[in-house]
């Protein structure tokens, strides 16, 4: 008798507990201004997606070492998509910050012309007033602020427009070490265009660009890691391997799908 | 039994409307409430670029004031001896010269407490870089029980029993003494200590070497890894730029080599950042401190261990261990092999991390006990 009388209550009670005191989110309406270009960057190593970085996964590459990528940051300016009529379409200010550590991977874009396209480019690195000028100009959470990003050298000047680091072994008994990848100068600024046919129509589409760790040390120049795992662009020795490396970067990166 | 139900009836109407009431630490109704902003231009020099700063915690004069008020003061510990200014000394840098600090009831910590400036440009705090917003922070130190061992209820008790923090708190934030708002007003104090007068950051970045003595120069080249010294050209210099360069001589971006394992011992003790990430490429790995001030920070790494610099170079010179498995690339990528530097070297380097002291800032009254004449 006395929980039959007390159950009206009980709902009452709870009932009251978990409601909001909060008003209704009002919901957004549709608004085609809303409509979305996202670019994801997504790391590989050959067909397969990239373990997380951070884990200390060896990873076979050319010459019968493993490796691992415990670092992986991009400076990209000129980030752009192609009309088929080759008209350019700057992304945002066409600056951007690509870090796989960090997963900050995925740029939302607004204001992107409908039309036909036939793909992305994009360079790694800096037009040189803006890579030998002042660095302490920009905001905050910009890509081209040091304070955010680490991605520049203070001392001499100018931005590290590509950082790949990690450990690698010689051979499967060998103990490991590290590697470090740092370009830089204007000699080393490279550029990339990746190919897809697309039209960007009344939806939002997200485009995905590979980035296949194991090209680095392979297409088409076979690297050895134990020969030399070091350059920051600058001496000959370091200019020769940051060279094979770039050059190989160009297969590094695929415009793969937009959807 | 009706009297049952209507007790419950009331209780229910109670719970509803507590659930709707106003916030806590409701405003106080001060129509002159205007605290006096702070252009943020005028604490952080141009020559480091703009930090990203907090958007809702804005810099006031009330606010900064208040939170130097509560650094200082001890009434934040259980018993009113350990403030944080007990273990994190101006003179110092903020540091403290003990390899592991004192807190309430003679205990000590686990770590050495780091210095404390130029915190606006850092991403993460405490050794372990666990914490990412210094209003985050405040709150473990308070509440460990070997450094303040304070209950929050407490706290905030006390705060309120004593006139100055009313008026501080109201001055500050329209409101009476509340926990969250301590918070805010350390956040603001500790993002002001802005240290950037040294020798060094008037000479970087190597506009002026006429600045330096032929032996800092030479420091210089060397910390920045602009000397080819090996006979093979593998190593370029000491390299210590990678984790402590630029400006600020830290590294601000955790993935950079911001949070690094530098070889102290051949496995990791103190699991340190991979204690939180539980990852193994983390285990060993430690905030990078900037090396401002550096003369005065010691004893050095995360346990103290080394008491001077020399013990410091000597380390990264003759005795990093490459073994260790979470060592960083960055670390190791010069063939694992140690630089042995010259003893001319070392003083050279040595000399280089001299020119690094800020004495405006180890003196700046702006920052010093606002409790004493």
């Amino acid at each position: 008798m006395v929980v039959r009388k007390i159950i009206p209550f009980a709902i009452a009670f709870f009932a009251l507990s978990f409601q909001s005191c909060d008003k209704e989110p009002t919901k957004k309406p549709v608004d085609n201004s809303e409509k979305l270009f996202s670019v994801e960057f997504e790391p590989h190593i050959g067909e397969n997606n990239l373990p997380p970085l951070g884990v200390n996964d060896f990873m076979s590459k050319f010459g019968g070492e493993s490796f691992t990528v415990n670092n992986w940051a991009m400076l990209l300016s000129d980030f752009s998509l192609i009309t088929q009529s080759n008209d350019t379409v700057i992304l945002g200010d066409g600056y951007q910050w690509v870090n796989f550590r960090a997963n900050r991977t995925t740029f939302d874009y607004q204001d992107i012309p409908t039309g036909r396209y036939k793909g992305i480019y994009f360079r790694l690195g800096l037009d040189s007033n803006i890579n030998h000028g002042d660095p302490t100009v920009w905001p905050s959470d910009h890509p081209l602020n040091p304070n955010l990003t680490g991605l520049h050298w203070g001392w001499s000047g100018g931005y590290i427009f590509h950082a790949f680091e990690g450990m690698y072994k010689a051979n499967d008994s060998a103990a490991s070490s590290g590697y470090s990848f740092h370009t830089a100068t204007m000699e080393f600024v490279s550029e990339y265009f990746l190919p897809l046919n697309f039209e960007f129509g009344s939806n939002s589409l997200k485009a995905v660009v590979t980035a296949d760790a194991q090209q680095y040390f392979e297409n088409p120049n076979g690297i050895l890691l134990k020969e030399k795992a070091v350059s920051h662009s600058a001496g000959e020795s370091e200019k020769i391997l940051m060279s094979g490396l770039l050059s190989n970067a160009q297969s590094v990166f695929a415009l793969k799908i937009v959807e | 039994m009706k009297k049952f139900s209507s007790i419950f009836f009331v209780l229910v109407v109670i719970v509803a409307f507590i659930g709707c009431g106003k916030e806590e630490n409701a405003e106080l109704n001060n129509s002159s409430f205007s605290p006096t902003l702070i252009d943020p231009t005028e604490i952080f020099p141009s020559e480091f670029g703009m930090p990203n700063l907090p958007k809702d915690n804005p810099f006031t004069e009330e606010g900064v004031y208040l939170g130097r008020m509560l650094f200082y003061d001890p009434v934040l510990s259980i018993d009113s001896t350990v403030s944080c200014a007990s273990c994190h000394k101006q003179e110092f840098a903020f540091g403290d010269p003990a390899p592991l600090s004192v807190g309430v009831f003679g205990l000590k910590t686990g770590r050495n407490a780091p210095a404390l400036f130029n915190m606006a440009y850092s991403q993460k705090f405490f050794w372990d870089a666990r914490v990412s917003r210094l209003r985050d922070l405040v709150f473990e130190p308070i509440q460990a029980h070997n450094e303040m061992a304070m209950t929050l209820p407490l706290l905030e008790t006390r705060l309120n029993e004593i006139p100055r923090y009313k008026r501080h708190f109201e001055l500050a934030f329209n409101r009476a003494p509340n926990v969250m708002d301590m918070s805010l007003a350390l956040e603001q104090f500790l993002l002001s200590l802005v240290s950037k007068d040294s020798k060094f950051n008037e000479f970087f970045p190597g506009n002026n070497p006429s600045l330096l003595t032929a032996s800092e120069l030479r420091g210089a080249f060397l910390f920045n890894g602009l000397v080819d010294f090996d006979e093979n050209n593998v190593t370029k210099g000491a390299d210590c730029f990678h984790c402590h360069g630029g400006e600020l001589a830290q590294q601000n971006n955790p993935l950079m080599g911001g949070i690094a394992n530098n070889g102290l011992d051949p496995y990791p003790t103190d699991l340190g950042f991979g204690k939180i990430t539980n990852k193994e490429q983390d285990m060993g790995t430690f905030k990078a401190p900037s090396l401002l001030n550096i003369a005065v920070t010691g004893p050095y790494m995360h346990d103290g261990r080394f008491t001077t610099l020399e013990q410091v170079i000597n380390h990264y010179s003759d005795s990093v261990h490459y073994e260790n498995p979470s060592i960083h690339p960055q670390m190791s990528a010069h063939g694992g092999i140690q630089l042995n530097l010259s003893q001319q070297q070392k003083d050279d380097l040595l000399a280089y991390l001299l020119t690094m002291t800020d004495t405006a800032f180890l003196n700046n009254p702006e920052y010093s006990n606002p409790f004493k004449p």
